[in-house]
């Protein structure tokens, strides 16, 4: 597959960087408005070109996928570009800002007659797939309470985060991952309510609390929280029969001190010979090229915003938000 | 025994915390433990025997052996016995939950009030060494302005009379919410606005709720999680349960995670691994503090107010699992 890569930040190097460790994956391309040293440095090692503009990517007949790794509110036009265009299509999560934006995206792709996949890595990590798992085969029984937190520091390393109008806050760009994996693991959501600090507004902070209450009975509890220096993630998953839990700093197989970078360290499990991402896009790859589907598709994608929104509306109104049958 | 010790009693062994209790009275110089009633005859004389005291099948007899009893039936007969206690002016230390409903928390306050005797309610968490460091970091402001809590009291399903309505007055929500209600009023100095809940009856088939979370809004615009759930699975869990805060404050974070000081063991002798603690015993502090008090003729350390306003938070949560709607918290 020949694959361009839209957005050359952080998330976007680091796609790149990933995919291009995937036998017969080739990264050809990687596009952005604003080329960073690092994104020239790491085109060259991948022997791929620098371009523009997406749109000089998009006319590039050589590629067959593309991957968006763009600030949220940039996905849905897009990802329908790319799908008029005729590429398949990688989209970062969240799908897109909005549930139309996110409906026109799978239209778009539909009509279109190419792939488009949703990037919820937190599927692919083997904690919570494993978790998953053994929920599926009964070993904690019956699941009661499930408890989810995802704590780390306000996104310094680009201005849109801190813009809940571009990015949707922490609900939209932390939550939402364990919202798909409650889904994934519970099935659909009856109602959600939400506690946080989005609607107040605070300068380089932000935090909410979500109760969910699926319609299988079972309870859940998402934390996203970006007021921390570090970054933790916890899983708890209680059940008539017993109880499972992982986090990330219990299981760390690897604890080096030289020279920490400046970002945030600890994001991804140690010591895996197969990283999650690689795992994830080495599954889409798959599909594209006629295997079967991901473990998560575009439509998850949306009803996890759908979720992430619900929560956001909770927050605002001070009222729980009930979700309509999917 | 010095001549001014308090003779106190204990009425019912029904609560298990009796047993602490009893074994701090029987320990602490300031105390004498002057007799139990119990309304099961053989717990009461077994408790007797082992702590050496006096069994009295009638509770007005213990009642007029001593200066202080403290109540550890079960939830719904604290009403009742606190206000036989008032009435023959004894001074009251009750078990948590203060009452089932906040109407019957409202009435043992008035009654202690109008016998002019100390009613007090039993929230030992408060006498954690780490609960007060966390509070003196509140109160100065080393944590900045306080966003975001979230709590945990979790525990194994107590068994027995606890998962009897008719004797605990709900489940895990009314066993569980009070400890970290307290907490929170007792370290940020602010009272409950609202709260939401949701509850449900998941582990056990039992007649009350099981589990549950809670989404409180603070007076002073802390925003507090609450899971007060009994999910740890009772034959393999390797400790009862836990008490944790998490803090998020403008200018850090601070975890505290209270009973956290235990040994591992893993031991053929039990396939069970077991969490076994080496932390302070909470309730001989409390216990301690309690009889300080009355012996200085001061009020009780832990009201019956502060029972009442962790009991009006319980009605609110229950009544908003019902409703799934957040219900403004009503004081008095």
């Amino acid at each position: 597959m020949r694959i361009g890569i839209i957005g050359a930040g952080g998330m976007g190097r680091y796609q790149a960087a990933t995919i291009a460790r995937i036998a017969g994956m080739h990264v050809v391309a990687l596009a952005d408005a604003e080329i960073a040293p690092a994104a020239r440095t790491l085109a060259t090692q991948l022997g791929a070109d620098i371009l523009e503009s997406p749109a000089a990517l998009l006319a590039r007949p050589d590629i067959d996928t593309v991957v968006i790794c763009t600030p949220t509110d940039t996905h849905a036009q897009l990802a329908i570009a790319a799908a008029q265009a005729g590429k398949h299509i990688f989209c970062e999560k969240p799908i897109a800002r909005t549930l139309p934006e996110a409906e026109a995206m799978i239209a778009a792709a539909d009509h279109a007659g190419v792939k488009l996949a949703v990037g919820h890595v937190v599927r692919y990590f083997p904690a919570y797939a494993s978790a998953r798992d053994l929920i599926q085969r009964g070993e904690i029984g019956t699941p009661g309470i499930a408890r989810a937190t995802r704590l780390t520091a306000f996104p310094q390393r680009s201005s849109w985060y801190a813009d809940s109008v571009r990015s949707g806050g922490v609900a939209l760009d932390v939550m939402i991952h364990d919202f798909d994996w409650m889904r994934w693991t519970f099935g659909e959501v009856e109602r959600v309510y939400t506690l946080g600090l989005t609607p107040a507004q605070i300068a380089g902070r932000d935090a909410a609390m979500a109760i969910l209450r699926f319609r299988s009975g079972a309870i859940g509890y998402v934390e996203g929280n970006w007021c921390y220096n570090d970054f933790r993630t916890s899983l708890e998953v209680s059940g008539s029969d017993g109880l499972i839990r992982t986090d990330n700093k219990s299981t760390v197989t690897e604890a080096v001190t030289i020279d920490l970078p400046q970002e945030v360290a600890g994001l991804l499990p140690d010591g895996l010979e197969e990283g999650p991402y690689q795992t994830q896009f080495r599954e889409v790859a798959a599909w594209i090229q006629g295997g079967p589907a991901p473990r998560h598709t575009a439509q998850d994608g949306l009803e996890a915003l759908r979720l992430a929104l619900a929560a956001t509306e909770s927050m605002n109104t001070g009222q729980p938000v009930l979700l309509a049958d999917a | 025994m010095s001549h001014t010790a308090l003779r106190v009693g204990i009425a019912s062994f029904a609560h298990g915390h009796a047993n602490s209790y009893a074994a701090a009275l029987h320990s602490l110089p300031e105390a004498v433990l002057a007799g139990v009633w119990d309304d099961q005859q053989q717990r009461g004389e077994q408790a007797a025997a082992k702590y050496e005291t006096t069994f009295h099948p009638q509770l007005d007899a213990l009642l007029t052996s001593c200066d202080a009893i403290i109540v550890a039936a079960e939830n719904t007969h604290h009403h009742d016995l606190v206000l036989r206690a008032a009435a023959a002016g004894v001074h009251v230390l009750c078990e948590k939950p203060l009452a089932t409903t906040a109407a019957a928390a409202r009435a043992m306050v008035q009654a202690c009030k109008t016998a002019n005797v100390q009613l007090g309610t039993a929230f030992p968490v408060r006498y954690s060494p780490t609960v007060r460091r966390l509070r003196e970091m509140v109160r100065t402001g080393a944590l900045g302005k306080t966003l975001m809590v979230r709590a945990t009291n979790r525990g194994t399903y107590p068994g027995g009379w606890f998962g009897d309505p008719q004797l605990a007055g709900g489940g895990a929500l009314m066993d569980h919410i009070v400890h970290v209600a307290d907490l929170l009023r007792w370290i940020w100095g602010s009272e409950f606005r609202t709260v939401y809940a949701e509850a449900a009856t998941r582990y056990y088939e039992l007649p009350v709720d099981d589990c549950g979370l809670l989404l409180i809004t603070m007076e002073d615009g802390v925003v507090v999680s609450l899971d007060p759930s009994w999910s740890r699975p009772a034959q393999s869990f390797p400790t009862w349960g836990d008490v944790t805060m998490e803090v998020t404050g403008t200018a850090g974070i601070a975890a505290i995670d209270v009973f956290a000081q235990n040994v591992e063991l893993y031991s053929n002798r039990n396939i069970r691994a077991r969490l076994v603690p080496w932390g302070d015993d909470f309730d001989r502090l409390m216990i301690s503090d309690w009889l300080s008090a009355l012996q200085a003729g001061k009020p009780a350390p832990i009201s019956g107010e502060d029972g009442l306003r962790a009991v009006e938070l319980v009605e609110s949560a229950y009544h908003s699992a019902r409703t799934h709607l957040p219900v403004p918290i009503e004081r008095d």
